[in-house]
């Protein structure tokens, strides 16, 4: 009796565990995202950008089961960024990035976030509000596909960014009441963070397609999903989509990785934070 | 003597055929309410509401026939703090962006205790995910309305209960540090049209 009574509590303590929000969007995908991150600097520097996506899928896979259908917006959203894996190993196979591969990625992350609006744009489609709020997702997730594109040769100033943007969005969402949302886009921000790390532990910190395309579309659809199934106020959108801009900042190129880290973040952090500030002014402490 | 026997067939056939007619009823929303209990966290079990309905309803005892269709409006979800409520609608859990209505539709009415209560088998759909779900009609009670003053008012009254697991309905959010088994119950009322 007492083995199979030791095993019970065991096999109920994994399961607060695996349940416990922390676990979940903190631990989870840190450990993967730098565990996984270690490997492929060592083994293989291309492949490094895999490390934060399996991340993310990890606190998908705990949060929500992985499942795809029935298709809902957040499915939606979890098939896309596995899609944007994709066009991320083939955008890295094809190093130059003509103009008219900007205009594409910009159509690509537009017509995602319409899809993932949509039956709330076909519902309302006659009034002008739906317009703008399909327009300003479109706009929203395509700014950022393109803007993180372009830096995707830039390891430290791409990879504070979309950790910068992924944090932002998280606790925005979790404040404008989607705990799910903010869990997913939290659990990014978590894998950015350990893959930065890993990155200097191991002396070069990557981006390249594989990180930016699925991190960018997957932070710009989450904070879409905020503003339109939960309450994130529209104009914190706009406070987040500065952040690539910001990421641009001058920085000393001959200084060490590290330190450039440091500065963007020094820079990056007043922008998600106001983004953080403004949700939470409109929509107060969270409940949980 | 041949007029006799029509007499008496007519009144043979008349009550037959007037129990044999089915009604149709239309929900009063203003006292059709569909409530939920939810385990919370494992300390308290939490209840709450929504508050808009509408639908229609017929019933025929008699033949012991009858369908319902209910459709709720889940942005009227209602627990008695805002923000609760507004994470209820949010994606976590009803989604009431996409999915703006639950919906019951029944499949088939079986009364019994006199047509006194009755079991319905149906269908709800809440996010897009339909099941089979039976509900328990503990009381049907039918009259006048008191208070309508030409007394043409026709009322029925049902006390109804269900059980449902919200993980069948793809509402999956906090389990299970939330409860996955809800009980429901309905207290409506519908107007014969």
């Amino acid at each position: 009796m007492l083995p199979n009574k030791t095993n019970q509590l065991n096999s109920l303590s994994v399961n607060e565990l695996l349940s416990n929000p922390l676990f979940q969007s903190g631990v989870a995908p840190s450990v993967v995202s730098l565990l996984l991150g270690l490997i492929f600097y060592r083994l293989a520097g291309f492949w490094a950008g895999i490390a934060v996506v399996a991340g993310f899928y990890a606190t998908a896979w705990l949060v929500t089961d992985l499942k795809f259908f029935p298709l809902t917006s957040t499915r939606k959203i979890l098939l896309l960024g596995l899609a944007a894996l994709g066009v991320g190993l083939v955008f890295d196979l094809y190093r130059s990035t003509p103009r008219w591969l900007t205009y594409l990625f910009f159509t690509a992350g537009f017509a995602a976030a319409v899809w993932l609006v949509w039956p709330v744009f076909m519902r309302n489609k006659e009034e002008w509000d739906a317009w703008m709020m399909a327009g300003l997702s479109g706009a929203y997730v395509g700014w950022l596909l393109v803007s993180f594109v372009g830096l995707r040769d830039k390891g430290e100033r791409a990879t504070t960014g979309l950790l910068a943007l992924a944090g932002g969005t998280g606790i925005s969402a979790l404040l404008a009441a989607s705990a799910l949302l903010g869990q997913l886009a939290s659990a990014i921000a978590a894998a950015m963070a350990a893959y930065l790390l890993a990155g200097l532990f191991s002396s070069r910190l990557n981006a390249g397609g594989l990180l930016v395309v699925p991190v960018a579309l997957l932070c710009g659809m989450l904070g879409v999903a905020a503003q339109v199934y939960a309450k994130l106020p529209w104009y914190v959108l706009l406070i987040l989509a500065a952040i690539p801009l910001v990421a641009h900042v001058p920085l000393p190129e001959d200084r060490p990785s590290w330190l450039k880290v440091v500065l963007l973040l020094l820079c990056l952090a007043p922008v998600a934070g106001g983004a953080i500030y403004v949700t939470w002014s409109q929509a107060g402490d969270p409940l949980f | 003597m041949k007029r006799l026997s029509l007499v008496a067939a007519l009144m043979i056939a008349i009550p037959t055929v007037a129990s044999a007619r089915e009604e149709h009823f239309t929900i009063d929303p203003y006292h059709t309410y569909p409530h939920f209990k939810i385990n919370h966290l494992g300390f308290s079990t939490m209840q709450g509401h929504f508050g808009k309905t509408s639908g229609k309803l017929s019933m025929d005892q008699a033949a012991g026939k009858g369908s319902v269709e209910i459709v709720i409006d889940a942005a009227s979800v209602y627990t008695g703090m805002q923000k609760r409520d507004d994470h209820l609608r949010s994606i976590d859990f009803l989604n009431v962006m996409e999915f703006p209505e639950i919906i019951y539709k029944s499949s088939k009415v079986e009364f019994h205790h006199g047509g006194k209560m009755a079991t319905v088998h149906g269908e709800l759909t809440i996010k897009g995910v339909t099941k089979s779900v039976a509900l328990e009609v503990a009381s049907i009670n039918c009259g006048i309305h008191p208070m309508d003053p030409t007394k043409k008012k026709y009322v029925c009254g049902f006390d109804a209960t269900a059980k449902i697991k919200r993980s069948d309905f793809d509402v999956t959010y906090a389990l299970p540090a939330i409860g996955d088994e809800m009980a429901l119950s309905f207290e409506v009322e519908a107007v014969r049209n």
